[in-house]
């Protein structure tokens, strides 16, 4: 499964939408119940699915969900799902 | 129920992987019926031993959200400890609990968050054999 995949069905479990479509312009504006607690859901189970830490430095940085797979690239995971 | 025993003021950058407490409690018939008036819910599932016994129970059962209870105080009092607030929690009720059986709680960091400041803790109730009666997991927030 590729990293986007991967990031997709965290996107899915969390807002409790499987069919959840992931767009790099993507905001927590576009998205019904991507509210404070459901954001920092998404921080944990994604450090949690690469097995890596952020800074709330990089966190508070994001501004899109395209930023989101940079700073994952930036910890070595590319879209090629690795590690 | 157990007194409360401390409280701990522990700060994110002093949590561990791993670290973990442990308590002991056992429910009694008093503990059963208090929460049966505070909640009105009033199942005959939790009360009658004939009842329990038609539908596949041992006896009468503790109430599922009165077992977890001890997490209340395991969570904001010892681990993560008094700067933490509980952000999500959830439970699987695996086997019945019965008045009178001795119930260990047990709390362990699985996972922090520097970026969010949050902890994720596995939630284990267990009989004297080990037997899991309930899993869970915690999500707490800390202050600082």
């Amino acid at each position: 499964m590729s990293t986007r995949e991967r990031v997709r069905v965290i996107f899915a479990d969390v807002f409790d939408a499987p069919d959840f479509e992931l767009r790099d312009d993507m905001t927590a504006d576009d998205v019904e119940g991507w509210d404070s607690l459901n954001h920092i859901n998404l921080i944990i189970a994604i450090e949690n699915e690469f097995a890596v830490q952020f800074e709330g430095t990089e966190i508070a940085a994001l501004a899109n969900v395209g930023d989101l797979f940079a700073l994952l690239a930036s910890r070595g995971v590319t879209n090629g799902g690795a590690p | 129920m157990t007194e409360i025993a401390e409280l701990v003021e522990r700060e994110f950058s002093a949590l561990e992987l791993g670290m973990a407490v442990e308590e002991e409690v056992v429910w009694n018939e008093t503990d059963v019926e208090e929460f049966r008036r505070t909640t009105g819910d009033d199942a005959p599932v939790h009360r009658d031993a004939e009842f329990a016994g038609q539908i596949g129970m041992p006896g009468p059962i503790v109430f599922g959200l009165l077992v977890v209870t001890p997490f209340s105080r395991l969570l904001g009092c010892r681990l993560p400890g008094t700067l933490s607030i509980i952000q999500s929690l959830r439970f699987d009720f695996v086997l019945p609990v019965l008045a009178a059986e001795p119930l260990r709680y047990r709390v362990e960091v699985t996972q922090l968050s520097p970026a969010t400041r949050s902890v994720t803790l596995a939630l284990t109730v267990s009989r004297p054999d080990g037997s899991v009666v309930v899993r869970g997991r915690a999500q707490c927030g800390l202050a600082r």
